[in-house]
């Protein structure tokens, strides 16, 4: 059986892109300003993470307008939505092999 | 693979407590409870001149249930009892009051930039609403007589569980333990409402025969309004 480490997809797994995920996953679709606000990060930055989620199929990225000013609405796809769930159940199972104990042939080796 | 460094236990639930913090934080910003009870707590208590233009006082028949309308003694007074005014009111407002839930949901997803899923309560609402509308308006053509609440006062008065039943769908839906609470409470209060009446318990025993389906009306409204201010409340204080 291999460590839950291995099965972390790194594009999911960065401390920001997993918070976006979480955040669309609750919310049907949600709006670049809710993100950059919740997160706590520059619209550059948050600009970056969210192209790396699109060109992976994880969200879509919709453009429009309310009244006069630009909107931009995210949403998670369904490869995002498993994705998202994967990287949940990995970091459980990751917490349940620490707190259980393993059979010596399973513990994992000190690097 | 990877040279990335394995995350420790320590790590990994420090990321699962951040993703509890985030979800709990969405959900704080798309519940607007107080809307919906509000609204359908305005909704119960102007039913109260339809219940009014349905009954009538007449001499005292025993064959008049059979030529339209439920009659019911009181107080030694005949009254007949005609369902559709009230029935009809119950399809139309509840249809536009969850339009109008509808409607605030969405307006109040593009002002804070997050939506809900707020669709199966208004379609459950809706679907509530009409079911037992039809079934409180249409009684006897329908042959529920034997599952209707035929009290002095009870009689058309089901749709007030209607709205109970959409708000489990809510609690559900803005996953809230509170609104869940509430759901419980409210049903109770209309059962006791629709079921039995509260008038058989001295509540508004002085007034006439005609109007006493008031005291039930109040009292679920009175619960949704007062449950809209408290969540009201509450929503303010968090934001």
């Amino acid at each position: 059986m291999s460590h839950p480490a291995n099965g972390l997809d790194d594009v999911v797994h960065q401390r920001v892109r997993l918070g976006i995920l979480t955040i669309a996953h609750e919310a049907r679709q949600v709006e670049f300003g809710f993100l950059r606000a919740t997160l706590d990060l520059t619209a550059g930055n948050l600009s970056q993470h969210l192209t790396v989620l699109e060109k992976a199929g994880l969200v879509e990225i919709e453009k429009g307008y309310a009244g006069k000013r630009g909107r931009t609405w995210i949403r998670l796809t369904a490869a995002g939505k498993k994705a998202l769930d994967e990287e949940i159940s990995q970091l459980k199972r990751l917490i349940r092999r620490v707190e259980q104990p393993t059979p010596p042939e399973e513990a994992p080796r000190a690097l | 693979m990877t040279d990335r460094p394995v995350p420790s236990a320590d790590t990994a639930q420090q990321v699962l407590s951040t993703t509890d913090q985030l979800t709990r934080r969405v959900r704080q910003a798309q519940r607007g409870t107080w809307f919906p009870l509000v609204l359908l707590g305005v909704v119960v208590v102007a039913a109260a001149p339809f219940y009014r233009l349905g009954r009538h006082t007449v001499t005292c028949d025993p064959v008049l249930g059979a030529r339209g309308g439920v009659q019911i003694i009181n107080g030694g007074v005949c009254v007949q009892v005609v369902g559709w005014p009230a029935g009809v009111y119950w399809i139309l407002a509840l249809v536009l009051a969850y339009a109008a839930i509808a409607a605030f949901y969405v307006f109040r997803a593009r002002s804070r930039g997050v939506g809900s899923r707020v669709l199966p309560y208004v379609a459950s609402g809706i679907a509530a609403g009409l079911v037992f509308g039809v079934a409180s308006a249409w009684t006897q053509q329908l042959r529920l007589e034997s599952y209707s609440p035929a009290g002095p006062v009870a009689v058309g008065l089901v749709p007030l569980v209607a709205i109970s039943l959409a708000l489990f769908v809510l609690a559900r839906v803005e996953r809230s333990w509170a609104v869940l609470a509430f759901a419980v409470g409210y049903l109770a209060v209309a059962l006791l409402a629709s079921g039995i009446g509260i008038r058989g318990q001295g509540v508004g025993k002085s007034l006439p025969a005609t109007w006493g389906f008031l005291p039930s009306l109040l009292l679920a409204g009175g619960v949704l309004l007062l449950g809209g201010v408290g969540f009201a409340l509450a929503e303010r204080r968090r934001v």
